[in-house]
């Protein structure tokens, strides 16, 4: 075909970088930094539709740029320059989860690991596989799949969570895990970054340390994972009209070690009938679960299932099999009904899920709202709680932010926790850990990363008072268009003067 | 431009909204692929919409040149769990760069090119039916081949490919030559909608005057069009859904193998955008000898060859296409077969690019030495 028109030069060329920030440019080379407007602020944000005037209040700082590291060599380099200079450094990778965690708070500069995403080795041998920690799971699943191997856990979300991300943030739900555990049980090896840049490849209980570290003890960036054999699979699905029915049946199934267990409320539901035209029962609780063994196992495991499972409603197989394709497709085609969605995640002990259900449907009455749920291991579920609210409409929408208090709440109450700390849940972490385990943590990240350039400001430093976050969303709650006022002020007032007060009442800023 | 015109993104605002961060969209944009930044992800451009919504209307500079960069080709939806139409709100921002005159270097090119010569390459109006040896106009044959600015002026071996089997096998249909304008295409990518729905008046027009029926055409991009943004008093067929109906109807046989493996590639206007998967393969099956691979990712999965962008970006289309013909290389195929030129000619380049010695052919261009020879 004829050329039509010159090529337009590389747009992250840009010589507008501060001269301390050069060198970071310089190590990762050419068309692998960005100061783009654009990027800068999409590389502040995550999944949560935390609106821009809280962030200002939080006294946020701009990141300044965005480099893309193409190796563990690169990573060090990054982190040893920063360290001397004492630089933020804030990791990232698909930006898939909603805490905060790769909210470049204290600004400096963002390290997107998306660009080191080879497959390294794959082992069918010795049933293992090394891949550096940008890739994205669904990619390495399909890739193993195609060669008769599968992953013991990945997250739902492994379109755009990365092997780095998933395991930063703790892997402690997702495909596989009521199986084969947590992610971090199927981790044989980390290669992690450490603050001065060395780098140190870990052993299977070392790894631990940085399993859910939240990036702010060392970068991941490779990791060698235990696989297996693919097998051979069976699909259930299974309606229940009364909910203490679908959680006893959903704790049974959980004893038999699915490979993934899911389940749907009756909002839930209703929401997939309603955006997706799903067809399905609005009942109570809708579980889906998927077997995996020998089709001896699958024998055995079928008819238990059916026992177990003899007040629910039988789906047929091909309609739980459609489900468990879709696996991979988050199932928020609902979130145009609001269009924006509020979504929080709390983990609980099976025998507190009842309760908290019903404090749920009590605390969320005034939405519209559902629960899906990922089984955890050890008789855990991991609750997605969602509500639908529309961020145009301000004062709705500062009450909808409320619930970032209200749902925690009921997960503590009933034995559970958050899942995921980062940036918006710090503040809860004397509820989270007890206070030996905060001491401690604060101890290990003082050991591991002395200048505080590692994420800083989240996971264990409370950014922002508790008591000035309870009052906050309690007006919030209470009289939201007056906390819309009030923010929209703070936005007048200079960063520094914000961060100096959050300082003065006990924030812990960098 | 400097803001944004909310009252006229008023038909993507709920899709603007409906966007959850989630990401997913960046598994399937190849552009973002290749150069690995948000701004260039669905994602990245609408969270710069949002906040622009959010902050009376004013946009960075830099968002116009991210827009344009769009492929339009919709992997970015089959991925979304919304199904949010990313192209949609692209095509509505381009609107307002177009009537605001401020369109990048290549789309004002472009629009220009078309303008004058009723093609994006400037190329003289009248040569458009060179490549053809003559022929007249019949009025009142049901059947037009509709042959596309790409195929007339570049990717012509098609175009002969095409008429060498149909006259092969006697079949009557009309090629309008030099009367033949550009379908539209590229002034939708644009911005310009007006712009083409002018030319389609003119092309339906001629359509009108010979009475036709049915028209088929070899690009998808003119296939997509005709399709979706013509009068459907004409049925639009892709080459390759026209030259399977006459397999089927007996009409045309193959008389001769080709043992080959062959890769079908999935281009996105013929795929996605006009859910076309099968008769492609179906054709490519019924030539004997052939064994018909499947890329890793295809049909709605498909990953685009970064076509759209060689005009205006030839270096990022021609390493997009490097990363398709490396993985058609990887499934083992020594053929890869296309049913759209422009796919045909990037990953010819990205071939090149990639130092990899494959035969890449468009659909047609490997059938007329195996056909049949059925002269009346």
């Amino acid at each position: 075909m004829t050329e039509a028109s010159p090529s337009v030069a590389a747009p992250s060329a840009d010589p507008k970088v501060r001269p301390e920030l050069r060198r970071f440019c310089e190590i990762v080379g050419e068309g692998n930094f960005s100061t783009d407007p654009i990027d800068l602020y999409c590389y502040s944000r995550d999944l949560a539709p935390i609106p821009y005037d809280l962030l200002y209040a939080y006294g946020m700082l701009e990141p300044e740029l965005v480099v893309r590291p193409r190796g563990v060599e690169q990573v060090s380099e990054i982190l040893r320059y920063a360290n001397q200079r004492r630089i933020p450094i804030t990791p990232r990778g698909g930006g898939s989860f909603a805490m905060g965690g790769t909210i470049p708070i204290e600004g400096g500069v963002v390290l997107d690991l998306c660009g080191m995403n080879e497959i390294v080795e794959i082992n069918g041998a010795d049933l293992t596989v090394r891949v550096q920690c940008g890739l994205n799971w669904r990619r390495l699943a399909e890739k193993l799949a195609g060669m008769g191997l599968s992953l013991l856990a990945y997250p739902s979300s492994g379109v755009a969570a990365t092997i780095g991300g998933y395991l930063g943030t703790g892997g402690g739900a997702g495909i596989g895990v009521p199986r084969n555990g947590v992610a971090g049980n199927s981790i044989l090896s980390l290669k992690v970054v450490l603050a001065d840049g060395s780098i140190v490849e870990t052993n299977p209980w070392d790894s631990w340390c940085f399993i859910g570290a939240e990036g702010t003890l060392g970068v991941i960036c490779e990791a060698v994972l235990k696989i297996a054999p693919l097998a051979r699979q069976r699909c259930f699905m299974y309606a229940f009209n009364r909910l203490g029915d679908g959680i006893k049946a959903l704790e049974s199934l959980a004893r038999l070690r699915p490979f993934f267990l899911h389940f749907l409320d009756r909002g839930a539901a209703g929401f997939l009938n309603e955006s997706d035209n799903a067809a399905l029962d609005e009942a109570a609780m809708t579980i889906v679960a998927a077997f995996q063994g020998t089709d001896r196992q699958l024998a055995g495991v079928s008819r238990q299932v059916e026992s177990i499972c003899k007040d629910g409603k039988r789906y047929p197989e091909d309609t739980a099999e459609h489900e468990w394709e879709n696996r991979f497709k988050i199932e928020i085609s609902f979130k145009r009904l609001g269009p924006t969605l509020m979504l929080q995640e709390i983990r609980l002990p099976f025998r507190f899920l009842e309760k908290a259900m019903l404090e749920l449907a009590e605390a969320l009455k005034d939405y519209r709202w559902g629960v899906q749920c990922l089984s955890s291991d050890h008789g855990s579920v991991c609750l997605l709680i969602y509500a639908l609210t529309d961020e145009r409409d301000k004062k709705r929408f500062y009450k909808a932010l409320s619930l970032a208090r209200v749902i925690p709440r009921i997960g503590y109450r009933n034995q559970g926790t958050v899942y995921g700390i980062a940036l918006h849940n710090s503040v809860h972490l004397a509820r989270i850990h007890p206070r030996s385990a905060v001491e401690a943590m604060r101890a290990i990240k003082r050991r591991f990363d002395p200048n505080n350039i590692l994420n800083p400001s989240k996971t264990v430093q409370t950014r922002v008072p508790r008591l000035l976050v309870t009052v906050s969303m309690l007006l919030m709650e209470r009289v939201p268009g007056l906390m819309r006022l009030g923010l929209s002020m703070v936005k007048f007032l200079p960063r520094g003067l914000i961060r100096s007060g959050l300082r003065v009442v006990g924030g812990q800023l960098r | 431009m400097k803001t944004l015109d909310s009252s006229k993104m008023q038909e993507v605002i709920n899709d603007i909204y409906s966007c959850a961060s989630c990401g997913y969209c960046r598994f399937g944009c190849p552009v973002f692929q290749r150069v690995g930044f948000e701004r260039l992800a669905p994602r990245g451009r609408i969270l710069a919409l949002k906040r622009a919504l959010e902050s009376r209307g004013e946009i960075p500079e830099t968002l116009r040149e991210s827009i344009y960069m769009c492929l339009q080709c919709q992997n970015c939806q089959v991925q979304c769990p919304m199904s949010i139409d990313f192209p949609k709100i692209a095509l509505a921002l381009a609107e307002q760069y177009n009537e605001a005159n401020d369109l990048p270097e290549g789309p004002a090119m472009l629009k220009e090119r078309i303008a004058k010569e009723s093609n994006p390459f400037g190329e003289p109006r009248g040569e458009r039916g060179a490549w053809m040896p003559k022929r007249e106009l019949v009025p009142g044959l049901e059947h037009l081949y509709f042959v596309g600015c790409g195929t007339s002026y570049s990717a012509t071996r098609i175009a002969r490919s095409i008429v060498k089997m149909l006259d092969d096998i006697g079949f009557q249909y009309n090629v309008l030559g030099a009367e033949e304008n550009c379908c539209g295409a590229p002034l939708f990518r644009v911005g310009d909608s007006a712009g083409a729905r002018k030319l389609i008046e003119k092309n339906v027009q001629k359509f009108k005057e010979l009475g036709v029926k049915t028209i088929f055409a070899n690009c998808a991009g003119c296939f997509k069009t005709l399709k979706h943004a013509y009068p459907d008093t004409f049925e639009a067929l892709h080459v390759t859904q026209f030259l399977m109906r006459l397999v089927e109807s007996g009409q045309l046989k193959f008389s001769k193998d080709l043992k080959k493996r062959i890769i079908y590639f999935d281009g996105c206007d013929i795929g996605r955008h006009s859910e076309v998967y099968e008769e492609p393969r179906e054709l490519l099956k019924s030539i004997p000898g052939v064994e018909l691979l499947e890329y890793e990712y295809n049909r709605d999965q498909a990953m685009c060859c970064g076509g759209p962008l060689l005009a205006s970006y030839p270096d990022l289309a021609q390493d997009i296409a490097a990363d398709r013909v490396r993985e058609a290389v990887e499934k083992g195929a020594e053929i890869i077969a296309t049913a759209c030129p422009t796919c045909m000619v990037n990953l010819k380049r990205g071939a090149q690019a990639a130092d990899v010695k494959i035969r890449i052919e468009d659909i047609p261009m490997l059938l007329p030495t195996l056909v049949e020879k059925n002269k009346k």
